[in-house]
């Protein structure tokens, strides 16, 4: 889906690139290769350029205003959890099914997710700063960039049965959750391709919005790439819209704005906090409240 | 498509206002671009969204739809008109007052007062009267009444200020060749930065946002990749002090 093997998509200083590509630029959805393909046109390219640049801009003023109706609670009023919980109750049975499934992660029968996530809650520490979905709170993996803590055989052993078992198939769920066991072990680009294609093909599965955007943080982390972290932001925004309850959606979206330096990360904190059910994830988030400058 | 198209439609609408209000489009003009953009994405059932194959968002595929209507919507408008390479050269300023003076033949006047008001352009009349110096003479040709031309002052300068200019143009012209060499020395990314900044006339700040960098790191690198070409420049024996002399003391 990424590469540019395609030659619809081939770029030189001749032809314009696609929309569609200039928008994949424009969405940070192209590999290293891709995007320099792109970035050599638009050198050469004013028009380009200019449609790169207005179209960069536009979102990222969308993205403000949906930030702050988020948290202004426009988007869902927290402080008015009850009022929703009472008309969720009051939703059919079959559309409270429909809201359930796009909140959860479908496994369809895929082996080895539930060793995996036993495996990693075992590890020292959990393999990403950001929190994947449904998986138990751990220790902030090492600070340092390069310094990844060595996973343990039963890690491994996991991430192994479930590559075992959904490669080949092609459904979101299977690159979904090979991108999770991906991301477990610490082969981040690989773990992006496959989320990426999960959530191309289901985008409106807040899992592997919250999965995807943990694992572009970490990678932000590591590489101090200013474009993961934007995305990491970008669909971690998208999930806490998606589903404003979410706490992983809050947590990652509060990570990714602390590492842009967001003037409003420590408001989302604090929404996280008050969003929390869990013991240890609460205390990590005071943590890191008691640390940041309001 | 018809109800996908009716979903994004607000979306639509705010990418238009913003693509409108940024490139100062008058109220009527604006309304043209919108009927346009909204007949462009109908027409054919609705054949530009079915175009759309899922690799970016949505909504990001739009915007660059609509953007790159608007480049047609300027050339309809308009004629297809391209600033002269000096025009460019010297940056978005000097690229708006040839885009009056030449494009929309308005007096020199006129041109400066469309600049402070509709541009906030805060050049004074005499900065802009220096910077309109650099343009090429690309005025369409007039035909005089012969007693009119009898009276004319010959406008051929002494031999030793013509001799001067030709020097000076052959010094500019080697110049923007060397730097156009050196440029291509520089990496793709940098060679973006520098034609958003210096061509485009982008702010710093506009262009992290664009390349989603850092605003300071992105200082340091415009000013890593300057002096990369400046030094290119120095090892070619054309130091700041040439520089600035060709282009402050010209004509």
């Amino acid at each position: 889906m990424l590469s540019m093997s395609d030659s619809r998509h081939l770029v030189t200083s001749d032809v314009h690139p696609s929309s569609e590509r200039l928008a994949e630029y424009v969405d940070h959805r192209l590999n290293t290769s891709s995007r320099g393909e792109v970035e050599h046109h638009l050198a050469v390219c004013e028009i380009c350029r200019a449609v790169v640049a207005d179209s960069a801009l536009f979102a990222n003023q969308e993205a403000g205003t949906n930030s702050a109706a988020w948290l202004s609670g426009r988007v869902l009023n927290f402080q008015r959890k009850p009022v929703f919980i009472a008309t969720a109750i009051g939703l059919s049975a079959a559309a409270v099914l429909v809201l359930a499934m796009r909140t959860i992660r479908p496994s369809d029968g895929i082996a080895g997710l539930k060793e995996l996530k036993n495996a990693v809650a075992a590890e020292r520490t959990r393999p990403l700063e950001g929190r994947l979905f449904g998986f138990p709170h751990g220790l902030r993996p090492a600070l340092t960039r390069g310094g990844r803590n060595q996973t343990s055989a039963d890690l491994r052993i996991a991430a192994a049965t479930v590559e075992r078992s959904a490669v080949g198939r092609e459904t979101p769920s299977a690159n979904a959750a090979l991108g999770v066991a991906y991301a477990a072990v610490g082969d981040l680009d690989d773990a992006i391709s496959r989320l990426e294609v999960a959530h191309q093909a289901d985008a409106s599965n807040v899992a592997y919005l919250i999965d995807l955007s943990a694992v572009y943080l970490e990678r932000g982390r590591l590489s101090d790439t200013i474009g993961d972290y934007e995305r990491a932001k970008t669909l971690a925004e998208r999930a806490a819209i998606a589903d404003p309850r979410s706490e992983e959606a809050c947590f990652n979206l509060a990570l990714a704005m602390e590492y842009l330096s967001t003037n409003r990360a420590a408001t989302v904190w604090l929404r996280c906090l008050s969003l929390e059910s869990d013991p240890a994830w609460a205390a990590e988030i005071q943590d890191r409240l008691s640390r940041k400058p309001r | 498509m018809e109800r996908e198209f009716l979903v994004q439609l607000p979306f639509i609408e705010r990418a238009i206002a913003f693509i409108a209000r940024k490139h100062h489009l008058a109220e009527s003009d604006a309304e043209d671009f919108a009927s346009r953009v909204k007949i462009k994405l109908i027409e054919n059932e609705y054949a530009v969204l079915r175009t759309f194959e899922g690799r970016s968002t949505l909504q990001t595929f739009l915007t660059t739809v609509i953007r790159r209507e608007f480049v047609e919507y300027q050339r309809a408008r308009l004629g297809k008109w391209h600033p002269s390479a000096e025009a460019k050269r010297g940056g978005p300023v000097l690229v708006l007052l040839e885009q009056y003076l030449v494009r929309d033949s308005y007096s020199f006047e006129d041109a400066c007062e469309v600049l402070a008001t509709k541009h906030g352009v805060t050049l004074t009349r005499q900065e802009l009267e220096t910077l309109s110096c650099r343009l090429p003479i690309r005025y369409s040709r007039r035909f005089e009444p012969i007693d009119a031309v009898t009276d004319i002052v010959s406008s051929e300068v002494s031999p030793d200020v013509h001799v001067a200019n030709e020097e000076r143009e052959h010094l500019r012209a080697r110049v923007y060749a060397l730097l156009a060499s050196v440029r291509t020395e520089l990496p793709d990314l940098d060679r973006l930065i520098l034609a958003y900044r210096f061509e485009d006339g982008r702010t710093v700040a506009e262009i992290a946002i664009v390349l989603a960098v850092d605003q300071k790191g992105l200082y340091r690198r415009v000013t890593a990749s300057l002096r990369k070409l400046r030094g290119a420049l120095e090892s070619r024996g054309i130091d700041a002090s040439v520089v600035r002399d060709l282009f402050e003391g010209s004509d």
